[in-house]
């Protein structure tokens, strides 16, 4: 798992309404681990219009925590589209994940 | 002119007023808020609390510059190493506690016990001293007496220094006690009679005598070297529910000005009487003698 690792289709820069999703962990642990495979299945399942992922381990540079204000790990960050969103913990819930991204309105 | 000045004087009553009326009273007063949390800290909680974080972000410093992971299995072994500390130091205080109670404990017995044997001796040494020309036959029993006193004080050395205190039967024994240490005045001049009644004697506990007879001995002893006595009384009498013992002398007395002047022998007079749960009254004025009384409740 490295930083800035690209996940999903395009490789160019995201298409309009494309998510670009970053993804804060803590070296690979198993929380981390989880939470980079829920977020690819909640993704591939939920997001055919596009999506890039982008992996930073905190543990190699603490100090990128500084971009999102990041308290803890694993926390994944809703980049693009604005507004930018924070999901922590490893992603299990799907449900959680889906409001907290505005893919699934709340209830 | 007054319309001015009567202007501000009527808004400083308006407000004086206004903060009277919102001053809440204590009864009223509403119940501190808890603090809210911002979305995010009630989701990291939660995260948390769900065991779903691996390691926290702590900021460093004011700049955003120094950034730095705590694990949380980091942060349960500081937790943990940090009660480890905590009970030790705990248990190094009540140590440490535990051996100022014992220095405390050795300084009165050295101070009320073995001080007062060896003055006791010394004062048969002098008495000795004055008599080994007029009466050499009184002079050898006063040596006799003195070697009776430090036989006394190597015994309570012993006790120390085997850690326990001197066990002091109660009834006679403590009378017979009570008598050579007064004995031990009447060689300086000094006459101090003695009434104790054989009931006060049996309520008390072997501890509650060892107590009393130190502080009878160092009241004797105060009397002798400081105050220039020359009668006095020991009593110990027996009340409803306890013991209460008094020494009174007549010598120069002393202004009496609270506990934290008294001198070290006064101030172990009142810790042995607290030590027994009772209580130690002292009085004295100058030229006017002084009256100690230690009333103890039933052992």
């Amino acid at each position: 798992m490295s930083a800035g690792a690209r996940q999903g289709p395009p490789k160019k820069l995201p298409t309009r309404g494309a998510y670009v999703l970053c993804l804060y962990v803590a070296g690979e642990t198993s929380r981390s681990i989880t939470a980079l495979a829920n977020l690819k299945k909640i993704c591939k399942e939920h997001l055919p219009a596009g999506y890039r992922i982008k992996v930073i381990d905190l543990l190699k540079n603490p100090r990128l925590a500084r971009d999102h204000q990041i308290l803890a790990l694993p926390t994944l960050v809703r980049q693009l589209p604005y507004p930018i969103h924070k999901i922590i913990g490893d992603l299990s819930n799907t449900e959680r994940v889906l409001v907290g991204l505005d893919i699934k309105p709340v209830k | 002119m007054e319309k001015t000045s009567s202007k501000p004087v009527r808004v400083a009553r308006k407000r004086s007023a206004t903060r009277l009326a919102t001053i809440p009273s204590p009864a009223t007063k509403p119940a501190r808020k808890a603090t809210k949390l911002s979305p995010e800290a009630e989701e990291t909680l939660n995260a948390i609390r769900a065991g779903q974080v691996d390691a926290l972000v702590i900021r460093r410093d004011k700049t955003d510059q120094l950034y730095a992971l705590r694990s949380f299995v980091e942060i349960e072994r500081t937790q943990e190493k940090l009660k480890t500390v905590g009970a030790a130091r705990r248990r190094s205080q009540a140590q440490l506690k535990a051996l100022a109670e014992e220095r405390e404990r050795l300084m009165q017995d050295m101070h009320d016990g073995c001080i007062q044997s060896i003055y006791g001796a010394r004062l048969h040494l002098e008495a000795c001293m004055r008599l080994m020309e007029t009466d050499p036959k009184k002079a050898s029993i006063m040596v006799a007496e003195a070697t009776v006193a430090l036989n006394l004080v190597i015994q309570e050395m012993r006790s120390f220094i085997n850690g326990h205190t001197l066990a002091v039967p109660t009834g006679d024994d403590l009378r017979l006690q009570v008598t050579r240490a007064a004995d031990a005045a009447a060689h300086h001049g000094l006459s101090f009679s003695i009434e104790i009644a054989p009931e006060a004697t049996r309520q008390l506990s072997s501890e509650q005598s060892y107590q009393m007879l130190q502080i009878t001995r160092e009241a004797i002893s105060n009397a002798v070297r400081h105050a220039n006595a020359r009668s006095g009384i020991v009593s110990l009498r027996k009340l409803r529910g306890g013991v209460q013992l008094e020494v009174r002398d007549d010598g120069s007395g002393f202004i009496a000005g609270g506990a934290n002047k008294l001198g070290l022998g006064l101030r172990h007079i009142a810790a042995r009487a607290r030590k027994l749960g009772g209580v130690a009254k002292i009085t004295s004025a100058p030229n006017r003698g002084t009256r100690i009384v230690v009333t103890v409740g039933k052992a």
